[in-house]
């Protein structure tokens, strides 16, 4: 009997810890992440790792925009056959252009505000001796940066250009300032997303730190070059003036074009001098190297001793293709570099009369572009002569950048620089007129179903 | 075969020749079935006496007798065999009872796992596979035996899964979207964690499906796909010492590389880029960075157009290759005939307090392709001990080891943009059979020159690197089982089982430093300056590593409680609780500059420097970096129940609940548990008083209901990130956002209401069950559609449905009784699915071109079959052009882009299920005498399939032929004849070629009738002899094309094999 009655409680002590697993422990237990890879985000290198998801942040900037200027062009078999909906439309700027195809360059920017959202609010829950370190600042001021960066591709491509007598009632974009993907928000004005990008910017800008590990990851002086391009954007000259003035302060080198190798492939090295800030264009089919051919006016503007014409072009006759990216690649870089802002620092001081120190910058950049000893100074008589040589120059300088759509919609309120685009598919002319309302492109169709926000007219 | 008949010889005059001598008085009486009917053909044998007798019609026999004691065997082919001593004492006439067999639904014990349960008490749909019927069937993974005879189990043939040689099952069909799909494996106690394949077959007693809720829902969130119990051998107390040996040996045809379409003859191909080259298409290629591979038609006509050849000569080139056929070479170099070996033994014992089984099997099977092969040790042993009356132990070891060779992957292709298929004039060997290079991912003329012989050779030959391939997973698995069961009373008990298992494989793929793919990487990374070549992959092999390993731990611990009382109440219960835990590592590495003599290798890799590719400088690339690691846990804590209470042996209720909890990240932990529970009621309405169908003896109602579950580990409550990729650009280590956190995640749960019978004719004559059963696939896992303005477009959380019904049909009849036995069973299940809440709706095309699940994924679409098929409507071929038309707005058209942009979800082509709605199998079989003879036709019906046809761009981008090419529109009036549209020129139309492939054209009924198989076998004394022969092919296909539609896209047909085989007891 007795050996019967140890292996009873022999039972019952396993009946036991059974019943133990199964209730104190049995939270913590069944707490065990099933896969190891997956992250809570929490604390600073989850945040950083975040925003290390370079394809996202840095890889696919919206580019809708390039795609509807003059940049290039296509040829009807490649426009028939090889596009998509999306691509077809947004090039002969049609009234509907998406046919229900989802939007990248829409959901792209909003993905970024989730995870800039996250990071935000993540740093907020920390505890305060942790917000004095250089990293809480540096995260924080990243956060704001990308987050700033995607409303303001955002606005300049899904709301009306800025104008100050209306910009109080025009419609901006749905500002998402916290990461619950059900709270959503109807569209601020667009005062009010050009006041949210410009504040956030300037946090970013004093949290920044004037030296990054690499050039995907914003610096202080990426905030103010994208600063300079936010203000030049809604027409703030003196603004832009000073962000182009104390970013080049930072950085203001210019790359000699006569050191490189114009019979590379791509002449231009990742990363390069110049490069402020490293994006890079959404890879749409259309205007991929092989398809887009450069625009032949365009093209012919470059002179013989301008060494753009061969580092930035190869092929003859119409089918001149583009190979200038600072990318080094197939594909197009977007970021803000040096020379933008020696350009942009000129356009404002012609606009405020100061046509020398405009001419100055100019040519500081030009003697950089053309064969040694070949460039002779650009000279202007008036500022107004030293507007339209300086915004000539911009339109060569920044070709394939994505930055022609901005200066488009500001320009083209300028009767003087106003333009009209065309295309011709297959004998068919197609127009786009200034100021027109298709400058504005329409918020994706299942934006509207889902959140009910207002359309853009079009 | 020649033994058998000198057997028979042997064994026929020995019969007549007893007849004349009798010396002891001869044994005669009757032998009857449990239902007191008399059983014709029932056989009789003495066995030291070696007498043999069968009975007539009225069951009656009668045999002479030469020696005492004796034993006397008697076997139907229905029924059980019984063993009967007789002995000097044995008194005429001798009445024998014989009980059917199992499969005809009487006192069958089927297996759920937790526990035995007499079928005749069961409340659920269950289907039992014996040990008999599972040796019919020859294979080395045990599940393939259930094919063809399991009613309501789907093999699917025609999924991606199953064309990479996984076993993909359905049992009743689909009841999830995104989680996992495939029924829970359970052998014995516990599921089983790692590859079933590590099963010998020969262990195996029995197979139990658990098909409803009642059956299945002791299972929990495991249950939802269905469950399948694996029963193994064990040995009996008091057995005596039992040996049993089993070898076959199986030849495979060589598979049939002409069954595929997918091929065009060398002379039209050619004639195809004669024309292609005349027009410039390869203009862009000849001057292309990235040089791209030219076929050798295409270099000849070059060197023709230079100069280099003459006319005459660059013709009399090409006209020596329109003759050949790669596939001819792909047949006699890269295929053979399979041979598989198999080789069991087992040894049962017991005696009065314990029983031992071991085992041991080997299998080798040389595959169908060369130099693939694999290998299979196994050890299996089981110990019980009766320590008391009261405490009984169980110990059991499993061991599997294995060994995977794939050096040969069975399809060579060339390279380069699109993947380019192999032209179909490659030549593989020359006349000696010496290896010849083909070309590759870089034009001929490029590799030719490359380098000015700094470089490796960059030429690419088949032959050679089928020869120097080197791919090896080595696999072991250990399984250790205890169990513990303590009686208190005979009534109540109470018992712990642990399972431990570890399972780890080792896949090391040697790149011989003479490997194409290692002078490929080292040759587009080497740069030459000054002469001086510089390689950023040192020299040497490469090798690849990838490992696996698996550690599962599982403890139950469970009350069982079975009482009887006053005669007319009996009532069975059990209750427990598990918990187990599975991790799996996994990890992958690379080693480059490696030196297998002695296993070193270079560790001074640079993986950060975009490096300039050799054959193109204007593009870079980081060395590639394979290395990788992950662990995965799973955890559960489980409560279960399940209660039946008989009354009067009439009518049985049961009862089933459990509870899961597991590690669902983030998730609420009240939600985390979902109780899962089921109800069953029977009634054997033919033991009831005022039941009186004398022809009907047997007659039983059953109906189920209730909740198993179904789990999606992908979906977390919290926001998380996987750190899952790198920087584009740094490289860093970088995280995706998965999911925004979902706190209100829920199990997936299958809702099924079960209603069957089970009857009986007088005698056995027909027997069978038939099922019907309605499911819902409740709070699946799916996606909703979210304003993208979120940062998502879309979000996973419980918010799909899907329902179902279906049938199963079983009846055995007993065709003839007599000298001959004839049998048959005959099993019909229906089982279809469809969506009816989701809450995305794609763009048509993506349900047009993947929504037959081609791609492995589910694309819901409410009110349609999970994996339906759909088309652009098809409206012939254009007369003047062979354009093919489809419809725009109604009317007909040749718009493409606008047909593929304006067709609808509401009016695009739907056909029906890409799955078989409707299958299930006919099973003869024959016995007559010592012979058996048996036969399988299965039948898939009711589906559709897609059959492919040729394409422009195809053919000239990716050299993917077809021989629809050939039966193509040429003229006016083909379009009469022929649905195949005419060839386009450059520039293709893609949206023309797309609607086409994705035309109602080309879609096919799935309908067809295949024999399966064929087993015949002569049982001697403790030996039984078979042969069988497995995929004879198809006896009746509903298309015309001569397509086999049980095939993935791309698969050849299974070839047949031929199997002998013995089985020896003694």
């Amino acid at each position: 009997m007795k050996s019967i009655f140890s292996i009873r409680s022999l039972f019952t002590f396993i009946v036991f810890c059974i019943c133990l697993a199964s209730c104190k422990k049995e939270e913590d237990w069944l707490a065990k992440k099933p896969n190891k890879a997956l992250v809570v985000p929490v604390n600073f290198t989850d945040f950083q790792s975040l925003l290390n998801n370079e394809d996202l942040f840095n890889g696919n900037d919206v580019s809708l925009g390039f795609m509807a200027v003059e940049d290039y062009y296509v040829t009807y078999p490649v426009w028939q056959a090889r596009a998509t909906a999306t691509e077809r439309n947004s090039y002969t700027w049609e009234q509907n252009i998406y046919e229900g195809e989802s939007v990248i360059d829409w959901n792209n920017p909003y993905q970024q505000t989730y995870y800039c959202n996250t990071i935000l609010e993540g740093l907020d829950k920390m505890p305060v001796e942790s917000k004095a370190a250089p990293d809480w600042k540096q995260l924080q001021g990243s956060a704001l940066f990308f987050r700033a960066y995607a409303f303001f591709k955002l606005a300049f491509t899904f709301a009306a250009p800025y104008d100050k007598n209306t910009a109080a009632t025009d419609a901006g974009i749905p500002l998402r300032l916290d990461a619950d993907p059900n709270n959503l928000q109807s569209r601020a004005s667009v005062q009010q997303t050009y006041d949210r990008i410009i504040a956030d910017l300037k946090l970013a800008e004093e949290l920044l730190p004037v030296t990054v590990s690499i050039k995907t990851k914003p610096s202080k002086a990426a905030a103010r070059a994208l600063l300079a391009r936010v203000y030049l954007s809604i027409e703030d000259y003196d603004n832009a003036l000073l962000y182009a003035e104390s970013s080049l302060l930072l950085n203001n080198t210019l790359l000699d074009y006569n050191s490189l190798n114009a019979a590379a492939p791509f002449p231009f090295g990742l990363f390069n001098a110049e490069d402020i800030f490293h994006t890079r264009q959404v890879a749409y089919g259309i205007f991929n190297i092989t398809r887009a051919f450069v625009d032949t006016t365009l093209y012919r503007s470059y002179q013989t001793n301008d060494l753009r014409r061969i580092l930035y072009f190869s092929g003859s006759g119409s089918t001149i293709a583009f190979k200038g990216s600072y990318e080094g690649s197939a594909t197009y870089y977007s970021g803000p570099a040096t020379a933008e802002l020696y350009l942009t620092r000129a356009e404002c001081n012609a606009r405020k009369g100061n046509t020398i120190t405009a001419m100055n910058d100019l040519n500081v950049l030009l003697q950089k572009r053309w064969k040694t000893g070949s460039f002779v100074s650009f000279t202007a008589a008036t500022p107004a002569d030293a507007l339209a040589i300086i915004l000539t120059e911009r339109r060569k300088e920044l070709v394939f950048r994505g930055t022609r759509w901005l200066d488009l919609r500001r320009l083209n309120k300028d009767t003087r620089f106003a333009v009209s685009l065309t295309r011709i598919l297959n004998g068919k002319t197609y127009t786009l007129p200034p100021n027109s309302q298709l400058y504005v492109l329409p918020i994706p169709d299942n934006e509207i179903r889902l959140s009910g926000i207002q359309q853009n007219p079009r | 075969m020649n033994r058998i008949f000198c057997l028979l010889a042997l064994l026929c005059p020995l019969v007549s020749i007893s007849q004349i001598t009798p010396s002891i008085s001869p044994l005669y009486g009757k032998v009857v079935s449990t239902d007191n009917s008399p059983l014709a053909g029932a056989n009789l044998a003495l066995l030291k006496s070696k007498r043999r007798a069968t009975t007539g019609f009225d069951g009656n026999f009668s045999m002479e007798i030469t020696s005492l004691p004796d034993t006397l065997v008697i076997s139907h082919i229905s029924f059980t065999t019984i063993r009967i001593p007789v002995t000097a004492t044995t008194g005429n006439p001798l009445m024998i009872v014989l009980e059917l067999k199992n499969t005809s639904l009487q006192d069958v014990v089927v297996s759920t796992g937790y526990q035995d349960l007499s079928k005749e008490r069961a409340t659920g749909s269950f289907v039992k596979i014996d040990h008999e019927l599972l040796n019919r069937r020859v294979s080395t993974n045990i599940l393939d035996r259930l094919e063809g005879v399991t009613p309501g189990l789907l093999f699917n043939r025609n999924t991606i899964a199953s064309s990479k040689n996984l076993l993909d099952l359905n049992i009743r069909g689909h009841s999830t979207l995104f989680a996992n799909d495939q029924p829970l494996v359970v052998v014995d106690n516990f599921p089983y964690d790692g590859d079933i394949s590590n099963i010998n077959p020969n262990d195996v007693e029995s197979i139990t499906l658990l098909k409803d809720a009642a059956a299945a829902s002791i299972w929990g969130v495991k249950a939802g796909n269905g469950v399948i119990v694996i029963t193994t051998k064990k040995a009996k107390p008091n057995q005596k010492l039992a040996v049993a040996f089993a070898a076959n040996t199986t030849i495979g045809e060589k598979p049939d590389l002409f069954y595929s379409r997918s091929f065009l003859n060398a002379s039209d191909f050619i004639d195809v880029e004669d024309s292609l080259f005349r027009r410039g298409f390869y203009t862009n290629d000849f001057s292309s960075v990235n040089r791209p591979p030219l076929s050798p038609v295409v270099d000849i006509l070059r060197k023709k157009q230079s100069g280099i050849l003459s006319a005459a000569e660059a013709d009399a080139q090409i006209n020596a290759l329109r003759g050949l056929d790669v596939r001819n070479d792909l047949s006699k170099y890269l295929y053979r005939s399979s041979l598989n070996q198999q080789y069991a033994v087992s040894i049962r014992t017991g005696n009065t307090n314990s029983s031992y089984y071991f085992s041991a099997g080997f299998d080798k099977n040389l595959s169908g392709l060369q130099g693939n092969e694999n290998t299979r040790a196994s050890l299996s042993s089981l110990y019980q001990l009766s320590v008391s009356k009261k405490l009984n132990l169980s110990l059991g070891i499993n061991y599997t080891q294995s060994s995977i060779q794939s050096n040969n992957p069975g399809t060579i292709t060339t390279g380069g943009p699109g993947s380019r298929n192999l032209y179909p004039y490659a030549q593989l060997a020359d006349a000696d059979g010496n290896a010849l290079a083909i070309v590759k991912d870089y034009s001929s003329l490029y590799t030719d020159t490359a380098g000015a012989g700094k470089l490796l050779n960059w030429k690419y030959r088949p032959l050679d690197e089928l020869r120097l391939a080197d791919n090896t997973t080595r696999s072991s698995d250990v399984r250790i089982n205890f169990g513990l069961t303590y009686s208190f009373t005979p009534a109540f008990s109470a018992e712990v089982k642990y399972q431990y298992e570890k399972a780890a494989s080792i896949n090391r793929n040697l790149f011989n430093e003479q490997s194409y793919f290692t002078r490929n990487l080292e040759n587009m990374y080497s740069s030459i300056t000054g002469g001086v070549v510089t390689r950023p992959i040192p020299l040497g092999g490469i090798v690849d590593f990838a490992n696996t390993a698996l550690q599962s731990g599982r403890v139950r611990g469970q009350l069982n409680y079975a009482t009887k009382w006053k005669t007319v109440h009996q009532f069975s219960a059990i209750a427990g609780t598990e918990i187990s835990e599975v991790i799996n590592d996994r990890n992958t590495n690379r080693m480059y500059g490696y030196n297998d003599e002695i296993a070193s290798n270079n560790t001074l890799i640079d993986y950060a420097t975009n490096y300039r590719l050799y054959y193109n400088p204007g593009s870079t690339a980081r060395i590639p970096n394979p290395q990788g690691i992950s662990e995965t846990t799973d955890r559960y804590i489980s409560y279960y129940a399940n209660a039946a209470y008989t009354l009067r042996a009439l009518y049985t209720f049961s009862a089933s609940g459990r509870i899961d909890k597991s590690n669902l990240f983030g998730v609420n932990t009240n939600q985390k548990a979902v109780p899962l529970y089921s109800a069953g009621f029977a009634y054997e309405i033919s033991k009831a008083s005022f039941y009186h169908l004398s022809w009907l003896p047997y007659l039983k109602l059953r109906a189920s209901y209730g909740y198993s579950g179904n789990v999606d580990k992908t979906v977390t409550g919290y926001t998380t990130a996987l750190a899952n990729t790198l920087g584009f650009y740094s490289g860093l280590p970088a995280s995706t956002i998965i999911n925004p956190g979902n706190p209100e995640l829920r199990w997936e749960r299958v809702r099924m209401l079960n209603t069957g019978i089970d009857f009986s004719l007088k005698g056995g004559w027909l027997s069978g069950s038939i099922d019907y059963y309605t499911k819902k696939g409740i709070d699946l896992i799916g996606s909703s559609p979210i304003a993208p303005s979120s940062g998502f477009s879309s979000f996973r959380g419980n918010t799909a449905n899907t329902a179902g019904h279906g049938l199963d049909i079983v009846l055995n009849s007993v065709n003839l009784r007599g000298r001959l036995n004839w049998t048959t069973q005959f099993i019909l299940s229906q089982a279809s699915d469809k969506v009816t809440a989701y809450a995305v709706t794609s763009a048509p095309v993506t349900y047009i071109q993947q929504g037959y699940g081609n791609g492995g994924t589910i694309f819901p679409l409410v009110g349609k079959p999970l994996f339906g098929i759909y088309a652009y409507n098809w409206a012939g071929l254009d007369a003047a052009t062979g354009n093919p038309l489809g419809y725009l707005d109604g009317t007909i058209s040749s718009d493409y882009t606008n047909i593929l942009a304006k067709t609808t979800v509401d009016n695009m082509g739907f056909f029906g299920s890409s799955r078989p709605t409707v299958f299930g199998s006919v099973r003869n079989s024959f016995g007559y005498k010592a012979f058996s003879f048996s036969f399988t036709v299965v039948y898939k019906l009711d589906y559709y399939f897609r059959a492919g046809s040729y394409s422009s761009a195809s053919l000239f981008n990716n050299w993917l032929g077809h021989a629809d090419y050939t039966l193509r529109w040429q003229k006016p009036g083909d379009e009469l004849l022929t649905t195949i549209p005419s060839l386009q020129f450059p520039p293709v139309n893609s949206n023309r070629e797309q609607f086409y492939g994705s035309s109602a054209v080309l879609v096919e009924k799935g309908d067809h009738i295949r024999l399966q198989d064929i087993q015949f076998g002569y049982t001697h004394g403790h030996a039984k002899f078979f042969g069988y022969l497995n995929n004879l092919g198809l006896l009746w296909r509903a298309n015309k094309k001569g397509l086999d539609p049980d095939l993935f896209t791309g698969n050849l047909p299974l070839p047949i094999t031929f199997t002998i085989g013995c089985n020896l007891t003694f």
